[in-house]
């Protein structure tokens, strides 16, 4: 009786793996590149075709479509925010305001990724789409203002690992004065990098860290001078993201900013490098006394 | 609470002292909100609440080698926030002579009408308990808002049933005057 | 009269107690009536436990489970006993002619698809260049919760590709292969609800609004 149980079993778990991978061995084009970004544009015209727009916007969101590729954008992105948002029902003007401030980026030579990933993103989680074209408009704009500012430090001298390295910087800088970080902190930022003799890759960190401490409460003139200090005391872009955690690990424990900044001030003064200080118990818990907890025992236990 | 909830309790307890962490968990979703509630009323404040109920949930897991096997998992629990609590009170020194409380008590700085149309009564509720002597705000938070009678705060404060009985009519007499001089009718 | 009206109250304090007898709670009820001073006396204590009484429950802050869950230090069953566990426990093989092909079959196909993907081209149109991935695991404590899916920048924000598995103690899990770099994420709950990861190690404005949680993939 178990035996039978058993063959059942092991043939009732191989049978369809094996028909599994029977299909996906046999269906599995191995698409190039060229291809793939063909089929996505034909999904992206279906999908227009089928909306029940206007003749007029149809024609406008597929020229714009061609404006974007032919400037570079990746055609599955063309065709995923095209897609995207005539299912979240944006109207035609919207869906043609994205391609074209998408390959206006482009043709700026300016980093796309960010403008694409903040359509997608703000198309997948609902934002309406008035907001999400006054968003990227100035996102793209904020890109256009920090390219040179990353040119002038590779300029004199600062090392970066090629175009991904100043692309990742560009768009952090635009990040920075989406916050509305004064462009006067960001260049200080890269002062004291420069004076380091830093990589852009320390930079990009430095004003990222910046950026995340401005978001998370502080005030720029707090944040801006917290990096400066780290950057000077020679901190690795490792301890900047561990200067970060330990940020978002105090604030978890619901003690006020200003506590966690002069916490953290302290600890760089004693020279400390944080990431040797992932969170220990008790470490940096300064409001509940020592040696708590009597009568844990249970009921009628001792210690 | 019955007896099939508390043996399914113990076993979870074993099963995590055996090496299953994770459960840990459903005790924590079937207390947190008891906890949470505690601490709060006897704090007063949502962000130390929060951190109080944590640490005693913390401290519980840290000390589940020594439950017995001979109460309620709450009643251990309930030990541990008031403890927790306590220390609190010690730390911010917040402990207050009981005369400087009956001076905050009298006279009244508005008029009832303001003082009803400003706040809940709720709100005016903690506010007043916020002001009790912590040693009577235990009693009356365990005794009339978690329901406890005098015999299980006794085991979970370690304090004669006299003596709490003692804290629990100064206590209401004090709510009584500190509501009437919030100028809140009830 | 001062020290009878002490007495009074002290009555009532016991009445609130549950102290009093029948006998005793006729009594009192008795004065209370005859007395109007001591009854303004008892109806204000008596509201006064009232309100205590039924003053809201309020609920633990959300996520609060998964914070406390998130530091425990992990716990294990003493070691001895894991092995001797291990080692002891029975296990039973059985087989005939149809698994024992099957299971051939299986080897075969696992063969074919090592050879098959060694010699696949470079380019796919999901990962392209052949770059290294670092599995991370994502989690979300939501016991509520009947589907929920993890959208980021690393699958374009699509919300029905990555769907969480749920676990016995309602910890929703999830493994990603992510490349090295930054990653920016928030959980998608019952298909409506967009919710912050409280345990990342760090977060981002996305712009509009919401805190994304950050990942960080190094090799």
């Amino acid at each position: 009786m178990k035996r039978n149980k058993m063959t059942t079993t092991v043939l009732k778990v191989l049978i369809p793996l094996l028909l599994a991978a029977a299909a996906v061995l046999g269906a599995a084009p191995c698409v190039r590149a060229e291809d793939a970004g063909q089929a996505h544009l034909e999904q992206a015209r279906i999908a227009v075709e089928r909306s029940g727009l206007p003749k007029e916007s149809k024609t406008g969101i597929l020229t714009k479509a061609d404006r974007a590729v032919a400037a570079g954008v990746p055609a599955e992105d063309v065709s995923l925010i095209i897609t995207r948002g005539l299912e979240q029902g944006a109207e035609g003007r919207h869906v043609e305001g994205f391609l074209e401030t998408a390959a206006k980026t482009k043709e700026q030579n300016l980093p796309v990724r960010p403008v694409l990933d903040r359509m997608e993103q703000g198309l997948a989680k609902g934002v309406p789409p008035e907001k999400i074209a006054g968003v990227t408009q100035r996102l793209s704009e904020h890109l256009a203002a920090a390219k040179p500012m990353v040119n002038k430090f590779e300029s004199e001298g600062m090392r970066s690992t090629g175009a991904k390295g100043s692309d990742a910087a560009v768009e952090t800088v635009a990040r920075a004065l989406e916050r509305a970080i004064p462009r006067d902190a960001v260049m200080r930022t890269g002062e004291h990098v420069k004076d380091r003799k830093g990589s852009m890759g320390l930079f990009n960190r430095a004003v990222d860290t910046m950026t995340t401490f401005v978001g998370s409460g502080m005030t720029a003139e707090q944040a801006a001078n917290m990096v400066h200090t780290a950057v000077d005391r020679g901190y690795s872009e490792r301890d900047l993201e561990a200067m970060e955690r330990y940020m978002v690990n105090e604030l978890r424990k619901n003690r006020p900013m200003s506590e966690v900044v002069s916490g953290m001030n302290s600890r760089m003064e004693r020279g400390e490098m944080l990431h040797d200080m992932q969170e220990r118990p008790g470490a940096g818990s300064s409001m509940h006394s020592p040696g708590s907890g009597g009568g844990m025992g249970g009921m009628g236990g001792r210690r | 609470m019955n007896a099939d909830r508390v043996e399914d309790e113990y076993g979870i307890i074993r099963k995590v002292l055996a090496g299953e962490a994770d459960l840990y968990a459903v005790l924590v979703d079937a207390y947190k909100d008891l906890a949470y509630n505690i601490a709060f009323r006897l704090v007063g404040d949502a962000d130390t609440a929060k951190d109080m109920a944590q640490e005693s949930f913390i401290a519980a897991y840290n000390a589940l080698g020594d439950f017995k096997f001979n109460s309620r998992f709450s009643s251990w629990l309930y030990r541990i926030v008031v403890n927790k609590c306590r220390d609190h009170f010690r730390a911010t020194r917040e402990t207050v002579p009981v005369d400087d409380i009956c001076e905050d008590i009298a006279g009244p700085d508005r008029t009832p009408e303001q003082a009803a149309s400003s706040r809940q009564t709720g709100d005016a509720v903690q506010q007043a308990l916020n002001k009790l002597p912590p040693d009577y705000r235990e009693v009356i938070i365990l005794k009339h808002i978690e329901g406890l009678d005098y015999q299980e705060i006794a085991d979970t404060l370690g304090v004669s049933i006299s003596a709490l009985k003692v804290r629990a009519h100064r206590g209401r007499e004090m709510l009584r005057k500190l509501l009437e001089g919030m100028g809140v009718t009830l | 009269m001062k020290e009878r009206n002490e007495l009074d109250k002290e009555i009532i304090h016991r009445l609130l107690d549950g102290d009093l007898g029948p006998d005793e709670k006729k009594a009192l009820a008795d004065r209370v009536k005859a007395d109007p001073v001591l009854n303004e006396e008892f109806d204000d204590l008596l509201r006064v436990v009232r309100a205590v009484e039924t003053s809201e429950r309020i609920p633990a802050p959300p996520f609060f489970t998964a914070a406390v869950m998130r530091q425990l230090q992990p716990r294990k069953a003493p070691l001895g006993m894991r092995i001797r566990d291990f080692v002891l426990k029975g296990r039973v093989l059985r087989w005939n002619m149809a698994t024992a092909f099957a299971a051939m079959l299986v080897f075969a196909l696992v063969v074919t698809l090592a050879v098959r993907t060694r010699n696949a081209p470079v380019e796919t149109a999901m990962i392209g260049q052949q770059e290294q991935v670092v599995n991370v695991t994502m989690n979300l404590h939501a016991p509520e919760a009947h589907h929920i899916a993890v959208a980021g920048t690393f699958n374009k924000w699509k919300t029905d590709t990555h769907v969480l598995t749920r676990q016995e103690n309602g910890i929703w899990t999830i493994s990603v292969p992510l490349k090295p770099g930054e990653h920016s994420y928030m959980f998608v709950v019952d298909g409506k609800a967009w919710v912050t990861d409280p345990d990342a190690e760090a977060y981002r404005d996305d712009g509009f609004g919401n805190k994304n949680a950050v990942k960080r993939v190094s090799i």
